[in-house]
């Protein structure tokens, strides 16, 4: 291993270490603030009294945690799914919801409150619903990456036109729930305010970290993707089957984080391409990078939606996160872009 | 016979035929041209014969095995294919760019020896020692084209197909990237086809001649191409020569 290399892998260390550190800061800060050292005795207290549980411990365990730990993933997951996309399709504007996943989950979330409001009159869950309309629509790409001869431009095109099938659906029910709409408009906008069941969370991170273990295993793989897709199949890949895989992969991950914090935009565009500009760009590195950076950028966007909410807490709702991605972001990414050049 | 061509049909819409029963071979350790006019279909036949695309009807046998009989990984391994890039970027070193050309070798209880010394071998035929920490995307055009070439021999051990290695190379390169060529035929038992446009190129390195005219895909001597009538066919305008005690050279 070269010394460029270890300088690397000591990058994404201090990222990891940078991380926890940002996670109990986290923990401390919101409506309510909690000294860190008060963090620690209380979370000690958890493991050795579970049941006896103080105000801070509630919060702590049952509210900043799984917040915590769900940013990080989705954050980290979405930067991944990015990533990915961007090295499939060779093309770094490419992001998770480039191939109408946001569309026609946003889609199954309206017709779950458009059927609530008209026929059932109480509110039913949004996730099963985005979560499945979700599925379909990806799917309908998945059949069409699987033929052999079809090209990336070919489905990236298939996906834009699900994106606006669905849209057109999605508009056709915000124009019938008219002013019952506003629900979706914020789930839209993505946040973390509503924490899904615990069953739900350790799903996800099941799921993320599976699918993050299969994708450093698919990394030389990934790295191939540099040459043109004669030329890799010409290496003995089996283009299609590998493109199906990684894309089925990242479908999923990506409907189920849409599916309960809606739609967060931003992040897997931007953080694989600052991954881009700052490290050497084999895929084993720029996976960890990327979970690493796209993990701490929500975590930060979402402590500053929590601060927000108790600086003006009167106004009672908190500010979609989404938007705070991209404040924080945008600054960033033009600052790396004008650095270097090259994506 | 490396590879063994019987009745090849092709076409990408019956109105537009590129080639009709065309039977021919390419033998082994030899170097062999492609030449034809634009839109002869040179490129389509080395995806062909690389099993990229398949024939619409006919038989392509590579060391008498149908080539759609390998899995893809063994079929890599014994070719490589260089396609034509005028502008290759890859955001990789050297010698990570070599280490992906040993893909079709990697498997759970890969062997690290022999890969490391396919790489070894492919940085000495092509003379990249200096180059193996630099980037691919700071290099000359000639440097990459070395770099693109070894990665082939990193791949693969007996065949490498090229289209038009040389066609965006200066002279020096183009001498250097043609001789490593014949060398690797002469002296490592390699079999090359390669695409050319350069007919004194063609004439003076090669073995073996494919031409592509009428549909038809034949091969020639090289002396053929000596014959006017031949190469007023292959490319459509009337090409002079001089002879010079054994050389020849073309000029139109």
């Amino acid at each position: 291993m070269s010394i460029k290399i270890k300088i690397q892998y000591l990058i994404l260390l201090s990222l990891f270490i940078l991380l926890l550190f940002l996670s109990l800061i986290s923990i401390a800060i919101g409506s309510k603030s909690i000294p860190i050292d008060k963090i620690l005795i209380e979370i000690k207290n958890y493991f050795i009294y579970p049941n006896a549980e103080s105000i801070e411990q509630k919060i702590i365990i049952n509210l900043r945690i799984p917040r915590i730990i769900l940013a990080i993933f989705v954050g980290g997951m979405l930067s991944v799914c990015g990533l990915i996309l961007q090295t499939i399709f060779k093309n770094p504007l490419v992001e998770p919801f480039t191939l109408g996943i946001s569309a026609s989950a946003s889609f199954g979330v309206a017709l779950a409150i458009f059927i609530s409001d008209f026929f059932l009159k109480i509110r039913i869950p949004f996730f099963p619903f985005s979560l499945i309309s979700g599925i379909l629509g990806v799917s309908i790409i998945l059949l069409f990456s699987l033929s052999k001869n079809i090209s990336i431009y070919t489905i990236i095109f298939i996906g834009i036109s699900i994106s606006y099938f669905f849209n057109a659906l999605l508009t056709l029910l915000l124009s019938l729930l008219g002013n019952r709409s506003y629900d979706i408009i914020i789930w839209m906008f993505g946040s973390f305010s509503i924490i899904p069941s615990r069953l739900v969370i350790i799903l996800f991170i099941f799921f993320s970290l599976i699918i993050l273990i299969v994708l450093l295993l698919f990394h030389k793989e990934l790295d191939l993707f540099y040459f043109s897709e004669d030329v890799i199949k010409s290496m003995g890949v089996k283009l299609n089957i590998l493109r199906t895989i990684l894309l089925g992969l990242i479908s999923f991950i990506t409907i189920f984080s849409v599916s309960f914090c809606g739609i967060i935009g931003f992040v897997g565009l931007v953080i694989p391409n600052i991954a881009k500009l700052i490290f050497y760009r084999k895929h084993n590195i720029l996976i960890m990078a990327s979970f690493l950076m796209g993990g701490i950028l929500l975590l930060i966007s979402d402590d500053i939606a929590r601060s927000l909410v108790s600086l003006f807490s009167d106004y009672g709702k908190e500010l979609p996160i989404g938007v705070i991605t991209s404040i924080i972001g945008v600054p960033f990414f033009i600052y790396f872009l004008t650095k270097r050049e090259k994506i | 016979m490396m590879f063994k061509v019987e009745n090849l049909n092709f076409y990408w819409d019956k109105k537009n035929i590129l080639f009709t029963d065309s039977t021919f071979n390419i033998k082994k350790e030899r170097l062999t041209t492609i030449v034809g006019r634009n839109g002869s279909g040179k490129t389509t036949l080395l995806k062909i014969l690389c099993n990229l695309i398949k024939p619409v009807k006919g038989d392509i046998f590579l060391n008498n095995i149908k080539i759609d009989k390998y899995k893809p990984k063994e079929l890599a391994k014994i070719l490589s294919y260089v396609e034509q890039d005028f502008d290759k970027n890859i955001p990789l070193k050297v010698i990570d760019i070599l280490k992906l050309g040993t893909y079709p070798y990697l498997s759970i209880l890969y062997n690290n020896r022999e890969i490391i010394d396919r790489i070894d071998k492919a940085i000495e035929l092509c003379k990249l020692k200096d180059f193996l920490q630099r980037e691919f995307n700071k290099l000359s055009t000639g440097e990459k084209q070395k770099v693109i070439l070894a990665k082939a021999l990193c791949q693969s051990d007996s065949v490498i197909l090229l289209d038009e290695p040389t066609s965006f190379l200066d002279i020096k390169n183009e001498i250097e990237i043609i001789n490593l060529l014949r060398d690797l035929v002469t002296n490592h038992k390699y079999t090359v086809v390669m695409i050319t446009h350069n007919i004194n190129l063609s004439y003076q390195y090669s073995d073996e001649i494919i031409t592509i005219f009428d549909k038809k895909i034949e091969t020639h001597n090289k002396k053929d191409l000596l014959d006017p009538i031949i190469l007023r066919k292959i490319y459509d305008v009337d090409i002079k020569k001089i002879e010079y005690k054994d050389s020849v050279i073309f000029y139109y």
